[in-house]
């Protein structure tokens, strides 16, 4: 019966092990602070109508999580923009809204909210490239993209 | 040795007194009542002895089937599935692959987002979500390719499926 124990017990401290290295049991690492912050996107059509546009977000540092998406401020784009739900609870994410109307905005205009958790007290690395702007009639366009950190929580 | 024999039958005399062999019988003849107490007690006896010989032997078997079932449950839990292939376009050994449900399963993943590309550039972007929903809109006449999620009409459903690949994280820039 002891070495029955044995084996079970050294076989379990091995499947531990190894599953530990494969990184599939990582524990959370341990984080001094975690803090809330919104990312206010923005995007500068110009003179130009914006009818739809197309960009991606992504932490290089690896310190935030995605907890949620907000619209953008024109009515344009004031319904839910388009995003992988795998997005959140992960460092990465790609949003996207279209607009048929004729009613849309130029110039810079909010397009979407991005709602962070950050870990630790360092500063993400933010990396964001718009991937398509178009005006109206569907044709791409020259635009720029930024974004403004929001108020901590 | 025959001499010896001769020698011995010779001088020794067999019979024996009646006496003596009545009490010899007495002796081995005689049967001995065992109380039905005792006779539990050592069947008793005899049976736990046999369960604990039966409790060993099952030892020998249950370590090495222990120990398969711990290899078995940690060669499960350190196997991940295999994502399905997205970027299979359209083959000619298509008929072929239908026999292989992933094969399957991969390359009809492959042509809807294929006939997602609505703009035909290659790619599967938001444009093409914007551009669909206008061509219903416009009431025009509408391509079956565009029936992106297969229930028979091309509508906002599946303008949302195009959006909603152009967003997906198998894909991006960064």
């Amino acid at each position: 019966m002891k070495k029955l124990i044995a084996i079970v017990l050294i076989s379990v401290s091995m499947v531990v092990s190894v599953g530990a290295q494969q990184g599939d049991w990582d524990p959370e690492p341990d984080v001094e602070n975690v803090r809330f912050e919104p990312l206010h996107i923005y995007v500068d059509s110009g003179d130009s109508s914006l009818a739809a546009y197309q960009f991606e977000l992504k932490d290089s540092a690896g310190l935030i999580e995605i907890v949620g998406v907000e619209s953008g401020e024109h009515a344009a784009f004031s319904e839910a923009p388009y995003y992988d739900s795998a997005a959140l609870a992960n460092n990465r994410i790609i949003i996207a809204a279209f607009n048929t109307t004729d009613e849309l905005p130029t110039g810079r205009t909010r397009v979407a909210t991005v709602h962070l958790q950050i870990k630790g007290d360092a500063e993400p690395d933010y990396e964001l490239e718009l991937t398509i702007a178009a005006n109206a009639d569907g044709d791409e366009i020259a635009a720029e993209i930024s974004f403004e950190k929001g108020e901590q929580k | 040795m025959t001499e010896n024999h001769e020698h011995l039958d010779g001088n020794f005399d067999l019979k024996v007194s009646d006496k003596l062999s009545a009490d010899l019988k007495g002796l081995f003849e005689r049967e001995v009542a065992i109380p039905a107490e005792v006779d539990r007690a050592i069947l008793d006896g005899a049976g736990q002895r046999l369960v604990r010989h039966r409790r060993r032997r099952l030892l020998p078997w249950a370590i090495p089937t222990a120990a398969a079932a711990v290899i078995v449950f940690a060669v499960v839990l350190n196997t991940k599935p295999e994502p399905a292939k997205l970027d299979e376009g359209p083959s000619p050994l298509a008929p072929q692959r239908k026999a292989a449900s992933k094969d399957v399963y991969s390359y009809s993943l492959a042509a809807m987002v294929s006939r997602g590309d609505v703009d035909l550039n290659g790619r599967v972007d938001i444009l093409d979500a914007f551009k669909l929903a206008r061509h219903i809109e416009s009431g025009n006449s509408m391509n079956w390719k565009w029936d992106i999620n297969g229930d028979g009409v091309v509508d906002r459903q599946d303008v949302d499926s195009v959006a909603f690949s152009a967003v997906s994280l198998d894909k991006g820039v960064l």
